[in-house]
């Protein structure tokens, strides 16, 4: 009887594990012919930063679709073959020699986080196949060569343009700064404490903290005896929500400044109204009148039942590039990738973007503040 | 700064001890390291969080609720996990528990995405609470030291004036003399699993309203810290265990809120106070005798 029982459990396990297994193998991968152009795809769909990947990965095949509709790329339709990383480096290698060496695809959307970017650049450089990364921010991934693009500023530029509004236009004289220990924070920080400094703003206390950190009490308690007239949190909207609300219960009042990990409505859900007046750096918000932005919005809301967020348009935008480069010069990788480094004022949803010589995008670092418990544009301002 | 810093310790310290102790229960009446134990903190969190959302509860009742359930994802978790196994190599239970634990994480990853999500509305409200001018704490850390506080105060009544905390503590003393003297074994085991994940499903909750967060793997770290508090105290010492509870929490904040550029991070602090303990003094501060590591 015990063993029959142990036995069925048993089996339920296995049945389980089977079905969540499952759940991380990859969804498109419909037949394909010769009429059609497959474009890679990579990132987070499963593991804990799997909500990023699926945004991401959502976005770009909205991309596609809407290309398609339009009649495709000389008259060939576009296929996303989409692969999960897991989030993890040596995965996205996996995902990625697949993707080049079994599926064949002609350019690749990278939708994963610096890591598994940066890991798998050098390999995307030599296998000559063209790469626009879409929200990785680690300045190595698009130094290896002349086939990787990316459309989000680095680290540098977001923190030099808190610099320059934290002291120039808020006229903060003593800046704490809390920052995610991985290189996100690190880079960020490093340019805006060069900047702030530079300015004539002192950079008053400085603490790391780490994903998935939830207790900042003994951080903003250190916080709190120095003072500071603003407090600038670099990091994810996890932690940022968990430290503007501990601020408050710690009784600081400084102003808060941040970047693009806050641009999600996660940020406004679990920090609740202690969001209110904090100011961060991002580069797309949905209440943008140019007619991109809006058409993306209304098409992304009804195909996803959610708004587009920062991590969507980045990822939109960079499946966009890929496919305009395509648009002026086919399928050939060499010419594609040329064609793309010489993308110049394109209108994408998170502002008009051109690549400067080193691969980096150059386009509006964008201001964004929260009122009323919603996001509200401030100003956008181009750095370099 | 240093007082308030030692409160923030307390509160973080009282947070850990009610994780702890179910361990420590376990560990004394088993002998046996229940590594599940951060999975049944979580599914309290999220137990109430259903609660109140689905059910519609109020907030008390929600958190009866939350204890409810872990006790009983606990109890079935030793029925199903640990009981088939019982005398066989100490490696192949606690092998069994990480796998448990690993199993009922992905469940509810699958379930509820790994993302973190708001706990629900309470009707409680976070409000400062001024001790001095420069000491402040929040009404919701109040709480999780007022439970703490409440929770070992009813333990210890269970544990010294009734008779299943006596077969409880006979058990912990020598299961199998326990036994010979007529004390039902396998109930003695049960009520020590439930009432250790009714604990944890406190913490679980009451550290859900204090960040207002809760996700699947929110267990995962605090189980392990538990067991490096259950170790510091002492394997099956409540009072050890209390102790090591308060102790971690007060170095953790001292840690994080004096120095800077730490080779270590916080949470490596316990850790390495885990292979200090386990080189200086390997029964821990108060367990009675030294285990063969």
């Amino acid at each position: 009887m015990l063993k029959k029982r142990n036995g069925l459990f048993a089996a339920f396990l296995g049945v389980a594990l089977l079905v969540s297994g499952c759940a991380g193998s990859n969804s498109a991968s419909s037949s394909a012919d010769a009429n059609t152009i497959k474009v890679g795809w990579f990132g987070p769909l499963t593991g804990p930063t799997a909500t990023d990947g699926t945004l991401s990965r959502d976005a770009a095949l909205l991309a596609v679709e809407q290309v398609n509709a339009a009649g495709g790329i000389g008259g060939k339709q576009v296929q996303l073959v989409t692969e999960d990383d897991q989030g993890k480096p040596e995965e996205a290698l996996k995902a990625v020699q697949k993707l080049i060496n079994s599926d064949k695809v002609v350019a690749l959307v990278n939708g994963a986080y610096s890591g598994p970017a940066k890991t798998v650049a050098p390999k995307v450089q030599e296998a000559k196949i063209p790469m626009v990364v879409a929200y990785a921010v680690h300045p190595d991934i698009t130094k290896g060569g002349d086939y990787v693009n990316r459309v989000i500023y680095t680290g540098d530029i977001q923190g030099k343009a808190m610099a320059d509004y934290a002291v120039n236009d808020l006229k903060k004289k003593n800046i704490a700064v809390l920052y995610v220990n991985i290189d996100y924070g690190k880079s960020i920080y490093g340019a805006f404490k060069i900047e702030a400094e530079k300015l004539g703003a002192k950079v008053v206390i400085d603490k790391p903290f780490k994903m998935g950190d939830k207790d900042f009490s003994s951080l903003l308690t250190a916080i709190k005896a120095a003072n500071p007239d603003a407090l600038y949190v670099v990091g994810y909207y996890n932690e940022a929500a968990a430290i503007v609300q501990q601020a408050k219960e710690a009784g600081i009042g400084a102003q808060l400044l941040g970047v693009d990990g806050f641009d999600s409505p996660k940020y406004l859900e679990l920090g609740k109204s202690n969001t209110e007046d904090s100011t961060f750096t991002t580069s797309f918000y949905t209440s943008d009148q140019r007619d991109i932005v809006q058409k993306f919005v209304k098409d992304y809301t009804a195909k996803y039942k959610s708004e587009p967020g920062m991590l969507a348009s980045q990822s939109y935008d960079a499946a966009m590039v890929i496919l305009e480069g395509m648009k002026k010069v086919g399928t050939d990788k060499e010419q594609l990738a040329k064609a793309i480094n010489e993308t110049k004022d394109f209108e994408g949803t998170s502002g008009k973007i051109t690549f400067g010589a080193d691969h980096e995008v150059i386009k509006p670092v964008i201001f964004m503040t929260i009122k009323d418990g919603k996001f509200r544009f401030v100003h956008s301002k181009v750095y370099n | 700064m240093l007082a308030q810093q030692l409160l923030n310790g307390v509160a973080l310290g009282f947070h850990y001890v009610l994780i702890a102790l179910g361990l420590t229960m376990v560990y004394g009446v088993l002998r046996l390291l229940h590594f599940a134990h951060g999975v049944i903190y979580m599914i309290g969190a999220f137990a109430a969080m259903i609660g109140i959302l689905y059910l519609q509860l109020p907030f008390a009742v929600a958190l009866l609720f939350a204890m409810v359930v872990s006790g009983i994802v606990g109890m079935s978790i030793e029925r199903f996990a640990y009981r088939p196994l019982r005398g066989t190599h100490p490696i192949t239970t606690l092998i069994s528990g990480v796998g448990i634990s690993i199993f009922l994480e992905n469940v509810f990853q699958v379930m509820f995405t790994s993302d973190s999500r708001a706990f629900p509305e309470t009707g409680i409200t976070t409000s400062i609470i001024t001790l001095t001018e420069s000491i402040t704490i929040t009404n919701t850390k109040l709480y999780i030291i007022i439970a703490g506080v409440v929770c070992l105060g009813l333990l210890y009544g269970f544990l010294k004036l009734t008779k299943l905390g006596i077969a409880i503590q006979a058990a912990a003393q020598d299961i199998r003399a326990a036994s010979l003297m007529g004390i039902n074994v396998n109930r003695v085991v049960a009520v020590t699993f439930m009432l250790g994940s009714a604990l944890a499903a406190v913490a679980g909750v009451l550290v859900a309203i204090n960040f207002n967060s809760i996700s699947p793997t929110m267990g995962a770290l605090p189980g392990l810290k538990a067991f490096c508090v259950v170790v510091l105290g002492g394997l099956g010492s409540i009072r050890g265990t209390i102790v090591g509870g308060l102790l971690l929490g007060v170095v953790e904040s001292l840690g994080d809120g004096f120095m800077t550029d730490l080779v270590i991070d916080k949470d490596a602090i316990a850790f390495v106070i885990l292979i200090l303990i386990l080189l200086i003094r390997p029964s821990g501060l108060f367990g009675k005798h030294i285990e063969k590591v």
